[in-house]
């Protein structure tokens, strides 16, 4: 894939952002379909989360991703923030509404595999509302989750990313029935060096 | 590993409280109805994998994946001019 188009799929959901604000100035996360111009002009009406990594961070209502069925091994895990820092794109953190000490690192799937593909099944279509092979960048927001292994080096999970539908920001860690991903792709393999 | 060949509609017990209902055979993969206990976790095996992977995921902080940030700037995953504050998104799409 010309590496122009994989900008455009990143582009189309990094771009449009919510907004967010943390006491140390401006954070920026992440919504699809909407766009909200500038910290300062946010409505009334906004939450305070306690995160992780970033102290207390404000939001509204539709910046959040919600995980009706939770995630494998964070069943109660409802709710999410999608937050991206400056200066450290492509990465971004997936911060849990529920648990604050809960904070997933991940990055856009094609960022780890240019040429990824996706096949959800049934019961997770009809979660999201999409088909069972809902275009990346188009349909579904999809990150895949970053691990650190004991050897120091990151993998990332394509074989459940967490498909998040564009619009509605219902997500649902799926395991993809296409293509033989692993639970740990090692980066280092599918990230041009 | 015991192996048994059941067809469609027929039934498995294990042990008193347990029993495997093959409710459909289709063309390559089949529908299993399972009648356990309520304490007694029952769960498809990629499943239970995944979750492994997402605890070790919760555990990964900024630091961990610091070097694969700057790694994957330095291959061209460069922020997008996005950061114009108030520009319309349709503009830079």
């Amino acid at each position: 894939m010309p590496r122009a188009f994989r900008f455009r799929l990143l582009l189309r959901y990094l771009l449009a952002s919510p907004c967010i604000s943390n006491r140390f100035g401006k954070l920026r996360g992440i919504i699809f379909g909407e766009f909200c111009p500038a910290v300062d002009t946010c409505y009334a009406g906004m939450s305070i989360v306690q995160t992780r990594y970033f102290g207390q961070m404000e939001y509204t209502e539709d910046a959040v991703i919600r995980t009706p069925l939770g995630l494998p091994g964070f069943e109660s895990e409802t709710g999410f923030l999608l937050i991206q820092l400056p200066g450290q794109y492509p990465l971004v953190y997936l911060q849990s509404l529920q648990s604050p000490d809960l904070c997933f690192p991940a990055l856009p799937v094609r960022v780890a595999d240019a040429d990824y593909q996706l096949e959800v099944n049934d019961e997770d279509s009809g979660v999201l509302g999409v088909s069972t092979r809902p275009g990346i960048g188009s349909d579904v927001l999809c990150l895949a989750l970053l691990a650190a292994e004991e050897t120091g080096t990151a993998t990332a999970n394509l074989k459940a990313p967490l498909v998040v539908r564009i619009g509605t920001r219902i997500g649902v860690q799926c395991l993809n029935s296409a293509g033989d991903y692993l639970c740990r792709h090692p980066l280092e393999e599918g990230v041009p060096a | 590993m015991m192996i048994m060949r059941r067809r469609e509609g027929e039934k498995i017990l294990i042990g008193d409280d347990i029993v495997i209902h093959i409710a459909q055979i289709g063309r390559n993969r089949v529908r299993i109805g399972i009648e356990a206990p309520r304490d007694l976790v029952v769960v498809a095996e990629e499943v239970r994998r995944v979750a492994e992977v997402n605890n070790a995921a919760a555990c990964t902080g900024p630091e961990a994946v610091k070097g694969l940030v700057e790694r994957l700037q330095a291959a061209g995953f460069r922020e997008p001019a996005a950061e114009h504050e108030g520009a319309p998104a349709s503009l830079l799409i």
